[in-house]
């Protein structure tokens, strides 16, 4: 549901701003209006600068927090110990100390990377008895080590004519090291040969000496030293930060609380010599919000109803309860109601559940989801978690109804024979696969689509009568014509065709609930302005009747589209079915233990693959079928400062 | 038409929608360095792949350029492969057009100095596509060995008169017109052998409107850089039956190279320029291959007319980045580089 709200004006004279500042901050749930709506209605209100001098020194601890690998605290202050400038000070000189010790940390980082690089390429030649420093020196031989991207490797081949042997070693992350030599003579157009294809030239550090054994140990070593300087270095870092920790956590607190300071006083409009804040406080808190100025001189609350003030529209605030809160996610990626609309968590949380269970009946694969959304929630932050766990047990309950449990019809046989005991005659769960099903269940289907179709359109009437929107209430496809027409076409055909009455369908109920309400869904622009006291025809009634009768045609349309869409329902209860009886069959090809095998995997295949999809296409059947019907989601979101 | 065009349609275009966008080219046009770019480019649907491996840091220009361009051979390649159709051979016109780069690239070498790496300029991964024996070729260092290295394809025919030309002798710009006489042969040759009605028309016009802007424009460079004399630039141009010859000779006979221009923008083809475009005669080329591109593209219902539109707009896409890439490294004005580019 939507949070009822008012808007509330915090006044006070220019000079306690601040210390009405420092206690608005650590109040929560104020959502400030734009002051620059004030401002340019109202001649001589100013609103202050949104400069945040904290920020900039914020991002700085952020930095000194990475250099020195510790999280600080930010810690709740009563009152300030220091100034802007002292705590900037601290921060520029800390950080330079710091910036200099990281900096080495830095170059070391770099040097362990070269020789790490050395060291690869060096044990690629580990059965080379030649000394490094023999080779180097050699008179006649240019010897070069290094990377060679893999792309361009296969470019070598054309240059089988030049004088020079290329020896690859490796190929790793898109490069091949390898090295090449050639004589002094040629070295200038083979080093050109090579720079055109990017070789990277590694060299091996002038303390390498020896066979590939002895520079192994070498460089090894060289890299253990300069990593136990790191680790040396980043322990006085440590060390550093500890000793001053406390003044860390404090200076962060204290800018925290500044900025969040600053952050208010954006929103602050000053008229003469007093200053406002304006902004909506949801009604619950209304109270907790007086209560928190309370004692305090010289400041005078405003509490006015939400719409009181026709410069700002209220947000919205969506309030829901455990089972309906995580679909408010797919309401909110769809868009936000607006204060007065009606909140579709409730019904999309009804309707996602209910069409996934049927899409997905399965009583171990809903369980095993459920588990899964659960597992998923407690370990990661993921949105789609708690969805998951709740639509599983919809999942597990139609997975009752079929009476299948990963995909096994006879896991749930008992279960049916002591239903069948208790109510006194055979009871058989649901068969998809059946050929006496088959029609049955995509009926149904389209059934539960048109009662889904109906919900929607009664709630948009209802919510346009609740903002006082008659037209649309009255005339629109969505409203009461469009209600009366589709109900009764559909409750006709269930009576008609289903329980057997006869002359449904007769001349006066089809004028009175097809004819008359699709002349008024027809004329519902006319009807509306001249609800309004305008001209019905302003442009003429040729272009209207044009017009009119091609949107008339796409009305009626949309109405059959949207109904056989839910013909999906039945669809993927169907494939789920058949995939499972795939399943079955291979099993039973394999047999043994390998049928276990075939059982598992299939079901995780199902569960992934199909899982999704029917993930999707209800979000789809939501958006697509419901929504438009009843949804806008042109409102804002209720964003409080704190 | 058949499945399988509307199945190749559906690539192209699953292809084209992954190709950059004008708000891509907004963006790369803010970047100022290399490796910006291809940092870019790298969280690009299109260029990710090609890139992933490679340190953005280590990417200078000209390794960047050639990365592009190897993206866009592939994908040509990916849907020249997934053809099973009988007008196969229409579309192999992308690949009649590289090899085609690749002889002119030697050609070229045997022009300039000795240190002329050749390799380095030519598309060599494409050599498993061609007839062409690519290793032999890059041996060649002058016309005569390079007709012999070009045994067992149509091009040692073509080329064998010139095979006594000492590479002093050589008049790169013949050898240009005749390639680009080769290309639009082929397409003339292959449009007319498999297709009819107004898919036959339209495939043509888009070639001959092609052939006469790339008329036009020689005729400009030869008058202004080479000043070679006004028959011999008449028998230099590619014939094309939409532009009646007087026309053609009238133009030839511009004496001032400037004028071209404008007789350019009166023939018909400057409503497709923008007055900002007009600043280099080459880009009235470009523009003109993008709105036959653009038209077909969207448009279209034929698998080659669609195709074709993909090999220009790749092409030009291509071009774009390439004008970016140079422009970041010469420092070029932002702006300036936004006249070069077509999208």
């Amino acid at each position: 549901m939507i949070s009822k709200l008012k808007l509330v004006n915090i006044t006070t004279p220019e000079e306690h701003l601040d210390k009405l500042l420092n206690n608005f901050v650590t109040f929560s749930g104020f959502h400030a209006v734009d002051p620059n709506r004030i401002v340019s209605t109202v001649h001589g209100a100013k609103a202050y600068e949104g400069v945040n001098p904290c920020e900039p020194l914020i991002n700085e601890l952020h930095e000194i927090e990475t250099f020195v690998g510790l999280k600080f605290e930010t810690k709740k202050i009563a009152c300030f110990t220091s100034t802007l400038d002292e705590n900037q000070a601290f921060i520029e000189e800390t950080h330079k100390k710091i910036t200099i010790k990281y900096n080495e940390i830095k170059k070391y980082e770099e040097e362990i990377k070269t020789y790490q690089e050395a060291l690869y390429q060096v044990r690629n030649i580990e059965d080379m008895q030649t000394p490094f420093e023999d080779l180097f020196k050699a008179r006649f031989v240019a010897l070069r080590f290094g990377k060679l991207p893999v792309d361009l490797a296969d470019r070598l081949r054309f240059y089988e004519q030049k004088p020079f042997i290329f020896l690859p070693f490796a190929e790793k992350d898109g490069v091949i090291w390898c090295l090449y030599m050639t004589t002094v003579e040629y070295k200038t157009e083979i080093d050109n040969i090579f720079t055109s294809m990017y070789f990277e030239r590694i060299h091996i550090p002038n303390f390498v000496h020896g066979t590939s054994d002895t520079a192994s140990v070498a460089l090894s070593e060289e890299i253990a030293r300069l990593e136990s300087q790191i680790t040396t270095l980043k322990t006085e870092l440590h060390d550093f930060a500890l000793t001053t920790e406390g003044r860390f956590d404090e200076t962060m607190g204290e800018l925290q609380f500044l900025s969040d300071i600053y952050k208010a006083r954006a929103h602050v409009v000053k008229l003469g010599e007093r200053v406002t804040l304006t902004g909506f406080v949801e009604q619950r808190q209304i109270k907790k919000f007086e209560q928190h100025f309370k004692g305090m001189a010289n400041i005078e609350i405003q509490i006015q109803d939400a719409e009181a003030d026709k410069r700002f529209s209220p947000p919205t605030k969506l309030t829901n309860n455990w089972f309906t809160r995580p679909f408010q996610f797919f309401v909110e990626m769809y868009g936000v109601p607006s204060y007065h609309d009606v909140d579709p968590t409730l019904m999309v949380a009804l309707t996602y559940s209910l069409l996934f269970g049927i899409m997905f009946g399965d009583l171990g694969q809903g369980l095993l989801l459920s588990l899964i959304g659960f597992l998923l929630g407690k370990f990661t932050k993921n949105v789609l978690a708690p969805i998951i766990t709740r639509v599983g047990f919809f999942s597990a309950f139609f997975g009752v109804v079929y009476g299948e449990t990963f995909g096994q019809t006879g896991f749930l046989k008992p279960f049916y024979l002591w239903l069948s005991d208790i109510f006194g005659r055979e009871i058989h769960p649901i068969h998809a696969m059946d050929n006496s099903m088959t029609m049955n269940l995509l009926l149904a289907t389209v059934g539960v689509g048109s009662t889904i179709i109906l919900t929607a359109i009664i709630i948009n009437t209802y919510a346009k009568f609740k903002t006082k929107k008659y037209a649309d209430a009255l005339f629109s496809s969505n409203g009461l014509s469009g209600l009366v027409f589709y109900g009764f076409i559909m409750v006709g055909i269930v009576l008609q065709m289903l329980l057997g009455f006869q002359n449904v369908f007769n001349p006066v109920t089809i004028i009175l609930f097809i004819v008359i309400p699709i002349i008024l869904i027809f004329l519902k622009e006319p009807l509306e302005r001249k609800l309004n006291h305008h001209k019905m025809f302003p442009d003429g009634i040729g272009g209207f009747l044009i017009e009119g009768i091609f949107e008339l045609f796409e009305v009626v349309l949309s109405y059959v589209t949207n109904t056989l869409s839910f013909l999906r329902v039945g669809g993927f209860v169907l494939s789920h079915a058949g995939m499972m009886l795939v399943v079955a069959t291979l099993m039973q090809m394999t047999g043994g233990a390998g049928s276990i095998l075939v059982m598992i995997l299939g079901n995780l295949f199902v569960m992934g693959l199909e899982g999704l999809i029917v993930g999707i296409q209800v979000l789809r059947l939501e958006f697509y079928e419901m929504f438009s019907r009843y949804f806008e989601g042109d409102g804002n979101i209720f964003n409080p400062l704190f | 038409m058949s499945f399988v065009g509307n199945a190749l349609i559906t690539k192209i275009k699953t292809i084209h929608a992954n190709d950059l966008k004008l708000e891509d080219y907004q963006e790369l046009l803010k970047k100022r360095s290399i490796s910006d770019v291809a940092l870019y480019l790298k969280t690009h649907s299109s260029y990710k792949e090609i890139l992933a491996n490679i340190p953005e840091a280590s990417l200078n220009r000209s390794r960047l350029e050639g990365l592009i361009k190897r993206q866009k051979f592939d994908r040509t390649i990916k849907l020249v492969k997934f053809l099973t159709l009988k007008d196969k051979s229409f579309y192999s016109i992308s690949l009649i057009h590289m090899e085609h780069e690749v002889i002119l690239a030697m050609i070229r070498s045997f022009i300039s100095s000795d240190e002329y790496d050749v390799v380095s300029q030519i598309p060599y991964y494409f050599d498993r596509y061609s007839k062409i024996d690519f290793v032999e070729l890059t041996k060649t260092n002058d016309m005569e060995s390079l007709v012999a290295a070009l045994k067992g394809t149509r091009y040692q025919k073509m080329l064998r008169s010139y095979a006594r030309i000492k590479n002093e002798e050589i008049r790169y710009y013949e050898f240009e017109s005749l390639f680009e006489s080769d290309y639009y042969d082929y397409a003339f040759k292959q449009i007319a052998f498999n297709y009819k009605g107004k898919l036959r028309l339209s495939l043509e016009n888009a070639f001959k409107a092609r052939i006469e802007m790339e008329n036009m424009i020689k005729v400009y460079r030869l008058k202004k850089f080479y000043g070679v004399k006004d028959e011999d630039i008449k028998a230099i141009l590619i014939p094309s039956t939409r532009i009646i010859e007087k026309k053609l000779d009238e133009i030839i006979a511009i004496k001032e190279p400037a004028d071209i221009l404008k007789a350019i923008v009166a023939s018909g083809i400057g409503p497709y320029v923008d007055d900002k475009d007009q600043i280099y005669l080459e880009y009235f080329n470009d523009h003109l291959r993008f709105h036959i591109a653009q038209k077909f593209m969207y448009y279209s219902n034929a698998a080659p007319a669609v195709f074709l539109a993909y090999t220009f707009l790749s092409e030009l896409e291509v071009e774009n980045l390439t004008h970016i890439i140079e422009g970041i490294r010469y420092q070029i004005d932002e702006q300036e580089i936004r006249t070069m580019l077509v999208f």
